[in-house]
């Protein structure tokens, strides 16, 4: 997500390879004769055979049909990218990833996402000791975006700090799923170094 | 033989032009495939985006038709999680050698077991006509209006000098070496490229004034050297030529091979 991720080096934990629980993409049942590779069904996901299998499908880059070849058929084009983008929409709840800290009570919040994270956790707990109830969320996901949830905080809380490695990108969407319940400010940095906490810090008692 | 087994007979016709090489290149292939009496079903055949890589959708293969450049990645991909396919690329000159050209060389490089077949029509025919990195110096496209200011592409050499075990060039005149070429190419382990110089009257041909579809078929009669042959042959001879048949067939590692040594070393640590 940022330069920083991408150098930082730091523990993890991996789960031992025997609890990996594996998800393979569903198979179809039907005979390769029968076989639709894009037919639509409720799951909006349709089972995709293996190369190799017997299966001798075909798979382009182009708009195709539930057969998979090419089409310019406009209902045909319709329908997949109607179905493509229904996927997306039926399984948002799962897709979405972010994770809460100390919201449950918070009077101001901060939305951050990337390396602008630990700034912003380390700014979240000078202001906890300060008796100031800050909460946070860290969004893992950027689209589908969290909407729902930013609305909710924005009812919730008089102002969002929405820090970011850049001139304001986030910022928007941030402001846009508020729905102007809550004033948006902007933590901004361009210097190719992270966000000091203080400055974060410094954001959260103009709110106050 | 008979070649209906071997294609999608409802995806016909065929988008190729008349006059145009694709077809006559498409049934080498599937005099090859027959010939090695190859199972249909371990065959994958992968393209990128172009007039060649319209290939796939015609035969009934497992058929994969990728974004522009890409489609030797996506079959590096599919080689190393399915090593018991064999897997076929058909890309042309600008797919091959422009978007894609570090793809081939890095497969090249990396002697990945892949048989590679580039149709080389000396410009993009599909996209609308654009010079492409084997358009002959000073010949004209619909983005060269004043002819062509950049040196030639030789895709066979560039392959040779990337690492690849396997790389010969036939034109779709001479339809029996292309079909023996492709057969070996495919019998090779190790990375394997055919350069297939196939003419695109409409594209290439009309703007260059090289007359009727058959006379750039005729041409390639013309220029073709026997490799052997070419040998005893000065560089003022072969200027204009197209040098035909293998070009390199060598003994190098391959790249799964080396892979699943590394993976079976990993595996008793």
């Amino acid at each position: 997500m940022d330069e920083i991720i991408g150098h930082v080096y730091e523990k993890v934990n991996l789960p031992d390879p025997q609890d990996i629980q594996i998800i393979n993409r569903k198979k179809p049942d039907t005979p390769p004769d029968k076989y639709l590779p894009y037919q639509n069904d409720e799951s909006l996901i349709p089972p995709m055979a293996n190369f190799g299998d017997g299966y001798r499908y075909h798979v382009t880059g182009l708009v195709h049909d539930e057969t998979g070849f090419p089409t310019n058929d406009t209902p045909q084009i319709e329908a997949m990218l109607t179905r493509l983008n229904s996927k997306l929409d039926k399984y948002k709840d799962e897709i979405i990833a972010f994770e809460e800290t100390e919201t449950e009570d918070a009077k101001i919040g901060i939305v951050t996402f990337g390396s602008s994270s630990r700034s912003s956790r380390h700014a979240l707990r000078m202001a906890r000791a300060e008796g100031l109830k800050v909460g946070m969320i860290r969004m893992q996901t950027l689209w589908p975006f969290p909407t729902e949830r930013i609305f909710q905080l924005a009812k919730q809380v008089s102002h969002i700090i929405v820090p970011e490695l850049n001139l304001g990108q986030i910022a928007h969407e941030v402001e846009h799923a508020a729905r102007g319940n809550s004033e948006i400010l902007r933590v901004n940095r361009i210097t190719g170094d992270p966000i000091p906490p203080d400055e974060i810090f410094a954001k959260i008692k103009e709110c106050v | 033989m008979d070649y209906m087994p071997y294609l999608r007979k409802d995806k016909f016709p065929h988008i190729w032009c008349e006059g145009c090489g694709d077809g006559i290149a498409l049934k080498a292939i599937l005099r090859a495939i027959d010939n090695l009496k190859l199972d249909k079903d371990k065959i994958a055949m992968v393209s990128g985006i172009g007039c060649s890589s319209r290939t796939p959708g015609y035969v009934d293969f497992n058929t994969l038709h990728t974004t522009h450049g890409r489609a030797i990645a996506f079959a590096t991909g599919l080689k190393m999680a399915r090593s018991d396919l064999h897997v076929i690329v058909v890309t042309g000159d600008g797919d091959a050698t422009a978007i894609g050209g570090n793809h081939l060389i890095h497969a090249a490089r990396r002697n990945i077991d892949l048989t590679v077949l580039v149709y080389n029509n000396h410009i993009y025919g599909m996209t609308g006509g654009q010079v492409s990195p084997t358009t002959p110096m000073g010949d004209f496209a619909t983005t060269a209006p004043y002819g062509g200011l950049e040196n030639t592409f030789d895709i066979a050499g560039l392959t040779i000098a990337a690492g690849a075990s396997f790389v010969a060039r036939s034109t779709v005149y001479h339809t029996t070496m292309l079909e023996r070429i492709i057969q070996r190419a495919m019998e090779k382990r190790g990375f394997s490229l055919v350069e297939i110089m196939s003419p695109c009257p409409t594209a290439y041909g009309k703007i260059n004034k090289r007359g009727a579809p058959k006379q750039l078929i005729l041409d390639q009669k013309n220029q073709a050297v026997r490799i052997e042959r070419s040998k005893s042959m000065t560089q003022q001879e072969l200027q204009g030529k197209i040098i035909t048949g293998v070009l390199i067939d060598r003994e190098l590692p391959e790249y799964i091979q080396t892979y699943d040594k590394v993976i079976a070393q990993a595996q008793i640590r």
